[in-house]
């Protein structure tokens, strides 16, 4: 794969010095076969706005509108400058930056952008390479590290929603046993109160007659407070069984209820513990999907924010990412004097554990915090074969993944 | 931040500026003496009618020398009531300077008292160059045209005769026989001698009143009648304003703050008139209109005077006359004539450094002026114009010119209070380049120092100052850190420890080293009127001593009013003392600018007087534009911040200091984006370009806002870096000549009454007209194009109807007219800072006046060192005229220093009738290619080089 790769870069490589007569300066691969003289010898603007002297091309002045007619001067506003960094990726430049006196290294490793500055801009391509292999290395390792963690967590999770799904069930099968139990005692107190009102009626039949009758009255009377007491021995047990029955729908509520942790869960990571970040004065402590604070380490502390969710925009319609998991916020904590209530906005991204990088305050009261997590960590098969790619095989990646494990 | 969110709980708060921490008028003793003066003396000529003069002050003609050939009267002049004497020097210095429409001479005089009993006051044009350039223009000869015992009539210049009257000590000047400035004619001329204690009770009283009934049988006026009788109104008045002319002459005291006045009296006032004139202007620094609203007189919208003595004071209010970070005594006067100019100047220039409040009054025969100085002595400039160009050419002849600035300094700078760290600063820098908006210099305020420790770093946020400045320096990017005057008292704390040692500190009236509040704590200040001083502070710049600064380092001096939070004000005591001798009531509104001063001397120590120095001041006066740029502090995020920008602008740029500007945005509050859209639409346009922020503001960088607007603010950067080469131009005009970057409709349009009070719109030098959108939600402007000249829409090149019209302002839209006749150097090609574009070729862009001509002009130099002054620079005039674009005159020999870049591009705008069939290179016939439309045409590439003599046919 990576010998393949190679040889077609190299290929491109003669191809392009075989044609370096005729692909003006500044050109991509890409583009380079739209740069040849129409049959009257002009150029048309890549827009096939305008038709100009083939001639004019690089001419250090602005002809198309689209700037396609100097890709290899700084005279068109709106153009690029293709710079081949043989050895490395190639890299398009503003052409604003063309021979403007500075080495645009991280664009043109070749140094071509300075061609006529008289800047000398050395080759760093050979670095720039081996240090773009190392770095995407590292990250992709981090990516895969970071990938296999948050598997874990969904698995743990997966585990934890099944105990809590059980548990769920346990305590609606207690519901019913207790809407059950209250039916019945309902009916016994019925049962109850019309077994009293008949005693009650008969006792005051006996009062209005005979004094003879007393007797009866007094086992009559005794029978009402019986029944009486076994009514409210009844009620008792069912405001009891009621308030086990509330409770065990709370708590299924609460086990039910569904924060946001992301289309996988994966950001419930999140919500086993809450994250610390120390500097000299304050200790910033986040837990998500809660609170975020700033303890003074001579006491006393200062809510930053409650959780308000994940806000980060939906791209989906442009990029195809939706962002939304990148970016969260707490809100409305202390107000501060003379400016806003405090507020806290947190950067996420992939990393091989759930730290925070930074935190700062870039406008007064609104902090800021850069927070690596392993819920953001995908790793695809195409990663995984890029991967092979920079080091050769996929042996080579294997024993980098392994080692990393 | 602990202890500045306590400083404002104790002296601000967030409500608007606490006028009650500043004085009035009647609560500065002086000012309510000279006031009541000027009222007995109004009442006293009145009831005289006029027939018979009764002022105190005469010339005494014995005394009289003139030296003709020397150009010099001098003569002594009695205080006849007190028989204090004091000296008259009057010198013609000569302005024989190019480009003035006249020679007429600067008509320098000076009184001060012979042999005060105190001490020789501050004189702070002779004190060591301090506001004025050294050696002064030679003095001019004169002749005379009439003397006699009360009168000296000389001649000035051809048109211009001055008379000097003996009784009452008087002067007045008339041009073409008629009187444009005149001095003492309402005889408020009051100079308080000094005068011990002991004998103030049996002191003469300052001026002689005579009663009603006209008793002239010489009693003392002091002396009441001895048989009590009803008073009338007026006699009431009398006595009350006799007591008020003697107020507070020992001391006084304010909000608890005690002045202990230990020399008495000595302030100085005086009227001086301008007959016919209809138009004031200057006296900066005031929150207030362009054209100087009266204080004085009926319907005068302002009831206290113009007040000049540098304060911080906190959300300044806007339209009144109260005082703010600068001053300068300068005073611009206009009116409209029948000369061929249309319209004449005078100006006016009060050397003093001491508080001083002006009244301004508009009167049946013209504007009056009444000027009250605490202190120091009365030492006045009088410009002849006459055109106001030549006023501001004549005074900063005097005062100084314009330093040429580094190129950078006039890109855009981006600030706030504070970038943070190391990491805030490169991701700042970053954003810059990934939103493709240029900037030339990043911005630390006070929070990046080690405690509030000047010349120090924050060990934690900012531990890699070198590799900070190193990496924006790779980009042709500057940094700026900001150098306050308060240097915490601490001995562990190296600047202080040494100031210490030397005894360099200001003293207390006890003669300790003073100290006071400010940011960090109990400070000290340095007394830059001490030239070991100035020195000391200048060396603090070395890369050894100030640890961690580049030659990329910049400076910007805040506070240095001075700003004393716990002091009288919020400054310092008058009865401080300073070098010399002198009291700080004399010397306070040059101490800022003698730290600026010392600040760029700092800056030329370290480079060995290769770099130019970059240094704002928020205090500014006199001179000031010889050292730096000024901006006008501490304003608002709100509309009417960004409408009042121009006046003040406006007013600080005819008073000599062009280089100024406004914070983009309004420091204090949160803009919303339409606003601050529409301040860097004009903020661009202003010649310091700078936004910065309060701490307590959100962020507002450009990129923050999103689209709209963050296309719209990079598009009003983009239009300055584009038109930089004709600002560099400007500011090197302003160097040659003293007339402003900034220009108000009237430098331009002299004889354009409708101009005389513009202050909606403003000149980029003489070619472009900016009418600026200051309201939210407007949808139209209305335009007033002198018709004097045609005009062309900046955007579009159309020709525009001059007069007043309608023009549509959707949001992107800046209202900016190109002056027919002109040529404007632009370089379009934008790059991330100004030198980086230094190499890059030239768009000239020709608008036609209606003869189908235009002229125009080019400097350029490499923008940072001082090889223009060996020769290292291009000037070259350029002229359309019959179809040939000519590049003449050129001077300079900067093509040999790799100066010369081409011109890309020219654009003819308002070619009239008849296409162009070609255009040509005159000598080597090489036909250029050019697009035609619509009267532009559009010519490609002609390749000729800027720097070299070269024509252009066009038929």
């Amino acid at each position: 794969m990576w010998k393949a790769l190679l040889a077609i870069a190299t290929a491109i490589s003669i191809g392009a010095t075989a044609k370096a007569e005729s692909v003006p300066r500044g050109v991509s691969i890409a583009l380079a076969s739209q740069y040849h003289p129409q049959h009257n010898g002009e150029f048309l603007c890549l827009d096939g706005q305008k038709s100009i002297q083939y001639s004019a091309i690089n001419d250090d002045y602005c002809d198309c509108a689209d700037g396609s007619d100097e890709p290899g001067t700084s005279a068109c506003p709106t153009a690029f400058f293709n710079c081949a960094n043989v050895g490395h990726v190639p890299g398009l430049l503003a052409a604003s930056r063309v021979n403007d006196g500075v080495c645009d290294w991280d664009v043109c490793c070749d140094g071509s952008d300075e061609f006529d500055s008289g800047l000398g801009c050395t080759n760093v391509c050979e670095r720039a390479a081996e240090l773009a292999k190392v770095k995407s290395v590292k990250s992709l390792k981090e990516s895969f590290e970071g990938a296999l963690r948050k598997r874990e967590y969904l698995v743990r999770k997966a585990v934890a929603d099944d105990d809590r799904d059980l548990r769920v069930r346990e305590l609606e099968a207690e519901v019913d046993d207790f809407n059950m139990q209250i039916r019945a005692w309902n009916k016994v107190m019925e049962f109850l109160n019309r077994r009293a009102e008949n005693a009650l009626r008969r006792n005051e039949s006996l009062s209005t007659e005979r004094d003879d009758d007393s007797d009866v009255k007094r086992e009559c009377e005794a029978e009402i407070i019986a029944f009486q007491e076994a009514h409210e021995t009844a009620k008792e047990k069912v405001t009891s069984l009621q308030s086990n029955l509330d409770s065990n729908l709370n708590k299924i509520e609460e086990y039910k209820q569904k924060l946001d942790f992301g289309p996988d869960g994966s950001l419930g990571v999140l919500s086993e513990s809450c994250l610390e970040y120390d500097t000299p004065e304050y200790t910033y402590k986040l837990c998500f999907f809660s609170e975020a604070k700033q303890i003074m380490k001579s006491g006393g502390e200062t809510n930053l924010g409650s959780w308000e969710g994940f806000t980060g925009p939906d791209l989906t319609k442009f990029s195809g990412k939706d962002l939304k998991y990148t970016e969260a916020k707490f809100s409305n904590g202390v107000q501060c004097w003379n400016g806003p209530a405090r507020s806290l906005v947190v950067s996420l991204e992939c990393g091989v554990r759930n730290e925070i990088v930074s935190v700062s305050e870039p406008a007064k009261c609104e902090y800021y915090a850069w927070v690596i997590t392993v819920a953001l960590c995908e790793i695809e098969e195409s990663d995984i074969e890029k991967l092979d790619e920079i080091v050769g095989s996929r042996e080579e990646t294997a024993k980098i993944l392994h080692d990393e494990l | 931040m602990r202890f500045a969110v306590l400083l404002y709980v104790l002296f601000g708060g967030t409500a608007a500026v606490k006028r009650s921490d500043f004085k009035t008028c009647a609560q500065s003793g002086f000012c309510g003496r000279q006031r009541a003066f000027g009222e007995l003396a109004t009442l006293e000529k009145s009831s005289n009618n006029e027939s018979e003069d009764s002022s105190r002050y005469l010339l005494l003609t014995s005394t009289l020398k003139i030296d003709a050939v020397g150009g010099t009267v001098g003569a002594q002049i009695l205080d006849s009531l007190s028989n204090a004497r004091f000296q008259l020097d009057v010198t013609l210095l000569r302005s024989d300077i190019a480009e003035t429409s006249s020679d007429a001479p600067t008509l320098r005089t000076r009184v001060f008292e012979l042999n005060p009993l105190h001490a020789s006051p501050f004189d702070v044009a002779n004190a060591d160059n301090l506001a004025l350039v050294s050696p002064l223009p030679p003095a001019q000869n004169f002749s005379i045209v009439h003397q006699s015992p009360s009168l000296l009539s000389i001649r000035l210049a051809n048109n211009i005769i001055l008379t000097i009257t003996a009784k009452p000590f008087s002067w007045s000047i008339a041009r073409d026989n008629v009187d444009v400035v005149s001095f003492n004619n309402r005889h408020f001329f009051n100079y308080e001698y000094q005068r011990a204690k002991s004998q103030e009770k049996s002191d003469d009283p300052p001026v002689a009143v005579k009663q009603d009934d006209g008793d002239e049988s010489g009693a003392d006026p002091l002396v009441p009648p001895s048989k009590p009788k009803e008073l009338s109104e007026r006699e009431k008045l009398i006595e009350k304003l006799k007591k008020d002319v003697q107020k507070d002459m020992w001391e006084e005291s304010f909000s608890g703050k005690q002045d202990s006045k230990p020399r008495g009296p000595t302030s100085i006032g005086f009227d001086i008139e301008f007959p016919g004139f209809s138009h004031i202007y200057g006296l900066p620094q005031h929150a207030s209109s362009y054209f100087l609203k009266p204080t004085r007189g009926e319907n005068a919208p302002y009831s206290e005077p113009y007040r000049l003595y540098n304060f911080d004071v906190f959300e300044y209010e806007l339209d009144n006359p109260m005082a703010l970070y600068g001053s300068v005594p300068f005073l611009l006067a206009h009116k409209k004539s029948n000369s061929v100019l249309g319209g004449e100047s005078v100006g006016l220039l009060w050397v003093n450094a001491a508080e001083m409040w002006v009244d301004v009054e508009k009167t049946v025969q013209g504007t009056s002026t009444h000027w009250m100085a605490e202190a120091g002595i009365l030492d006045l400039l009088i410009f002849l114009g006459p055109t106001p160009k030549d006023v501001s050419n004549q005074m900063t002849h005097l005062t100084g010119r314009s330093a040429l600035p580094q190129h950078f300094s006039i890109g855009y700078h981006q600030s706030r209070w504070n970038y943070i760290d190391e990491q805030d600063v490169h991701d700042v820098d970053v954003k810059f380049d990934e939103f493709d908006i240029p900037y030339d210099v990043l911005w630390l305020d006070i929070e990046h120092t080690d405690g509030k420790r000047y010349f120090t770093w924050d060990k934690v946020k900012f531990a890699h100052p070198k590799v900070m400045q190193d990496e924006l320096a790779v980009k042709g990017r500057k940094m700026v850190s900001i150098v306050d005057p308060h240097i915490k008292s601490d001995d562990g704390y190296l600047v202080s420890k040494k100031a210490t040692e030397l005894g360099l500190w200001v003293k207390n009236k006890d003669g300790n080293h003073f100290d006071g509040w400010c940011w960090p704590g109990t400070s000290h200040w340095i007394d830059y009127l001490n030239p070991e001083g100035r020195k000391f502070w200048a060396e603090q710049f070395k890369y050894s001593n100030y640890e961690g600064s580049t030659k990329n380092l910049y400076t910007w001096n805040d506070m240095n009013e001075p700003s004393v939070f716990n002091g009288p004000e919020i400054t310092m005591q008058k009865d401080n003392l300073h070098f010399g001798g002198y009291e700080h009531r004399e010397v306070h509104n040059i101490y800022g600018t003698l730290l600026h001063r010392s600040t760029a001397e700092g800056h030329l120590l370290r480079s060995d007087n290769t770099d130019r120095p970059f240094v704002l001041s928020r205090a500014f006066f006199i001179g000031t534009q010889r050292y730096g740029a000024i901006w006008t502090g501490d304003n608002t995020a709100s509309w009417d911040h960004l409408a009042i920008s121009i006046p003040m602008l406006l007013t600080i740029g005819v008073s000599g200091v062009t280089f100024c500007g406004a914070d983009v945005g309004g420091f204090f509050g949160n803009p919303d984006n339409e606003l601050l859209v529409r301040w860097y639409q004009i903020g661009s346009l202003q010649p310091f370009f700078r936004a910065h922020a309060h701490i307590d503001a959100k962020r507002r960088e450009p990129w923050l806002a999103g689209e709209p607007y963050t296309g719209l603010m990079r598009e009003s950067v983009r239009r300055r870096y584009r038109i930089m080469p004709y600002l560099y131009t400007l500011f090197w005009e302003a160097n040659q000549n003293g007339v402003p970057v900034m220009r108000p409709l009237m430098y331009e349009f002299p004889g354009d009454e409708a101009t005389y009070a513009a202050e909606d719109a403003f000149m980029v030098g003489d070619t472009l007209l900016v009418h600026p959108v200051v309201q939210p939600d407007v949808s139209t402007v209305q335009v007033y194009l002198p018709p004097s000249s045609n005009w062309y829409d900046y955007d579009t090149f159309a020709p525009v109807k001059s007069g007043h019209s309608t023009v549509a302002t959707p949001l992107e839209k800046v209202p900016i007219f190109i002056r027919g006749g002109t040529i404007i150097p632009r370089r379009d090609r934008i790059r991330r800072a100004v030198n980086l574009s230094l190499r890059d070729p030239y768009t000239f862009i020709i608008a036609l006046d209606t003869q189908q001509k235009a002229h125009g002009q080019i400097y350029t130099d490499d923008g940072h060192s001082y090889e223009y002054t060996r020769g290292a620079y291009i000037h070259a005039r350029f002229a359309y005229s019959n179809g040939v674009l000519s590049a003449t005159t050129v001077r300079g020999n900067g093509r040999d220093a790799g100066l010369g870049s081409r011109v890309e591009r020219i654009v003819l705008v308002g070619l009239k009738s008849g296409g162009v069939k070609s255009v040509v290179v005159e000598g080597s016939g090489k036909r250029l290619e050019f697009k035609s439309e619509g009267g532009v045409v559009v010519v490609k590439d002609p390749k000729v080089i800027v720097g070299e003599e070269w024509k252009i046919v066009v038929s």
